[in-house]
């Protein structure tokens, strides 16, 4: 009786958490470009966010003087293509760049939320169904 | 009365032996973790402002082939994924037998796992990106909840974790060995230790203390000392690297494993080097492509394939001389790396660790709201990692030798140097590529 309380309780929750990773996942369509982050941008998108890429998503994009290797390691924060424009990379070298705030604004993108939802929504499915399938088992052996 | 003194080390027994362990490290460790996972996800985007980045690649990454060496796989049993999948299992596990395929071609399933995350991250971008390495261990959680939830005991940590598998050739030439004494095991009718009894679970790892001769799978979880009623189970320290000089069964797909990480942490040193910016753009030119998965992937499968064609080389070698099949020498002598791969990578990771350690400390003062001035990271100077890196080679090069040495001496008791000596050559030659390697200056994790 204990373990099905308990285990009654967990699908519970793990079912309204499915419930809301499924309602998250959606509304994160609507993203706009400014909460895009590496993963997104580094598809279609590139050229236009300059957020978290990497020094091989770099390469292409004209950031004058500098190499890829100077340039990872640098925080881009979450400057989007709007927000670099204004900006002049010219020449500078990585020392240069280190002075320079390149919008370490605080992470508010909601793709992490989308992503980790994502995989709780998965995580509870399994639960659900494994619970599923073993007190059914276990009603029946009751019967 | 003579008293019989107990074998092993009773500190150590009476520690597994104890109700609060594992527990006393699972709980704490799960906790760690979750902030880790909340650091990754929603943290600092960038890894070197990253708090979680810092603990997973700059702390426990370099920390953790240093636990296997000292006492064997005992990560595995506070592992927060396996604390996370047990409790799974108690609610709504199934229990059910693991699958044979899992069973037959686990190692290799294992084997190509780790070769894709060290690929992935490179080409995606795991160690680099707080995100990248926040989704790796979500991928990681639900494939272990999802072996928990249906199968019995830790199906994943035996059969799919690559982490397992790593952990399982290190170990191998660990310091501590635990055991069951035959002559107690042999009266036993129990068998708690892997049924499982009032005070623990069976063998989450499938093992059987009677019958088990090597440190791979046993996570020193310490149930089988608790369930045992007979007291048979000893722990002990043992001299690193010696279970490989009496391997009874070599697996060629172990040996693969520990030939395949040679090939992996020439990879990781070879892209940290300031070279690689040349070699990348040769490849370019060669390749007629300026996409970094497809250049990537050309120097990953080169750089893995070096070492096992060496191998092979030496296997055939070694078979004109002992008569046994080049596929046999290969599985064989392949185990004689280990001690040189332990040391690689521990090699490897020392410089993360103490060149950028000073990381771990600004980064937690930022997550903690705290302001931190632009200072060096490193903990001692480059030269002084330098030499560090050269003995933890030098020690790891000669008990590779000297297990090649022992192997021979126990299998082929006529052709013992014939046998042993292009598994030393090979050795001399990997090591030198790794005194290379660190000879040059590397690029930073954060």
């Amino acid at each position: 009786m204990k373990r099905f309380c308990m285990a009654g309780v967990v699908l519970l929750v793990m079912g309204m958490f499915a419930t809301g990773a499924f309602a998250e996942s959606n509304s994160g369509e609507s993203c706009n470009m400014e909460n895009m982050t590496q993963q997104s941008s580094s598809g279609g998108h590139s050229g236009h966010d300059m957020g978290n890429m990497t020094s091989e998503q770099m390469s292409g994009h004209d950031m004058g003087n500098m190499t890829s290797e100077q340039m990872s390691g640098h925080d881009m924060g979450n400057t989007t293509s709007e927000q670099m424009s204004g900006h002049d990379m010219g020449n500078m070298t990585s020392k240069q760049m280190s002075g320079h705030d390149m919008g370490s604004k605080a992470v508010e993108t909601r793709e992490p939320w989308t992503i980790l939802y994502g995989f709780s929504g998965i995580i509870a499915v399994v639960i659900v169904a494994a619970g599923i399938m073993k007190y059914s088992r276990l009603l029946k052996e009751v019967k | 009365m003579q008293v019989k003194k107990e074998k092993g080390n009773t500190l150590l027994k009476a520690v597994l032996k104890s109700k609060w362990y594992p527990g006393v490290f699972q709980i704490p460790v799960l906790i760690v973790f979750a902030f880790i996972t909340y650091e990754l996800f929603f943290g600092p985007a960038s890894a070197h402002q990253n708090f979680g980045t810092a603990l997973t690649w700059i702390l426990w990454w370099p920390l953790i082939p240093l636990v296997f060496l000292m006492f064997g796989r005992f990560w595995c049993a506070i592992c927060p994924f396996a604390t996370v999948s047990d409790f799974i299992q108690k609610v709504v596990g199934n229990n059910r037998p693991v699958p044979n395929f899992l069973k037959k071609y686990g190692i290799w399933i294992i084997d190509i796992f780790f070769i894709l995350i060290t690929w992935g991250d490179h080409v995606f971008g795991i160690v680099e990106s707080p995100l990248g390495s926040g989704v790796m261990m979500m991928i990681i959680a639900t494939g272990v909840i999802t072996a928990g939830a249906f199968f019995e005991r830790r199906t994943w940590c035996r059969y799919l974790c690559f982490l397992g598998g790593v952990a399982g050739n290190y170990s191998r030439a660990g310091a501590v060995e635990l055991r069951g004494t035959a002559e107690k095991c042999s009266r036993c009718t129990v068998m708690a230790c892997y049924r499982g009894g009032d005070k623990a679970p069976g063998c989450p790892m499938f093992e059987f203390p009677k019958a088990m001769d090597n440190n791979a799978r046993c996570n020193l979880c310490g149930y089988c000392v608790k369930n045992c009623p007979n007291d048979s189970i000893t722990i002990a320290a043992r001299m690193p690297s010696k279970e490989l000089w009496f391997i009874r069964n070599p697996k060629y797909e172990e040996s693969f494993l520990a030939i395949v990480i040679m090939g992996i942490v020439f990879v990781q040193n070879i892209t940290m080097l300031a070279i690689w910016e040349k070699a990348q753009a040769w490849l370019e030119m060669i390749l007629g492509t300026h996409q970094y998965a497809v250049t990537f992937t050309v120097t990953f499968l080169v750089a893995m394939a070096i070492p096992v064609a060496l191998l092979y080389m030496s296997s055939w070698q070694a078979s004109r001389s002992n008569e046994e099949s080049v596929n046999k020498n290969f599985a064989r002598f392949g185990y004689s790396l280990i001690p040189l791969d332990l040391a690689g990578h521990m090699a490897h990771n020392l410089f993360h660790l103490l060149a950028e350690g000073k990381a771990i400390l600004y980064t937690g003062m930022a997550a903690a709201g705290m302001g931190v001035s632009n200072q060096s990271a490193a903990l001692v100077s480059t030269g002084t990692i330098q030499i560090l890196q050269y003995v933890l080679l030098a020690a790891g090069a000669f008990g590779s030798v000297y297990t090649a040495y022992r192997i021979a001496k126990n299998n082929y008791s006529t052709k013992v140097l014939n046998s042993a000596l292009p598994f030393i050559v090979l050795i001399i030659v990997l090591t030198l590529a790794n005194v290379y390697f660190f000879m040059l200056p590397m690029t930073h994790r954060m």
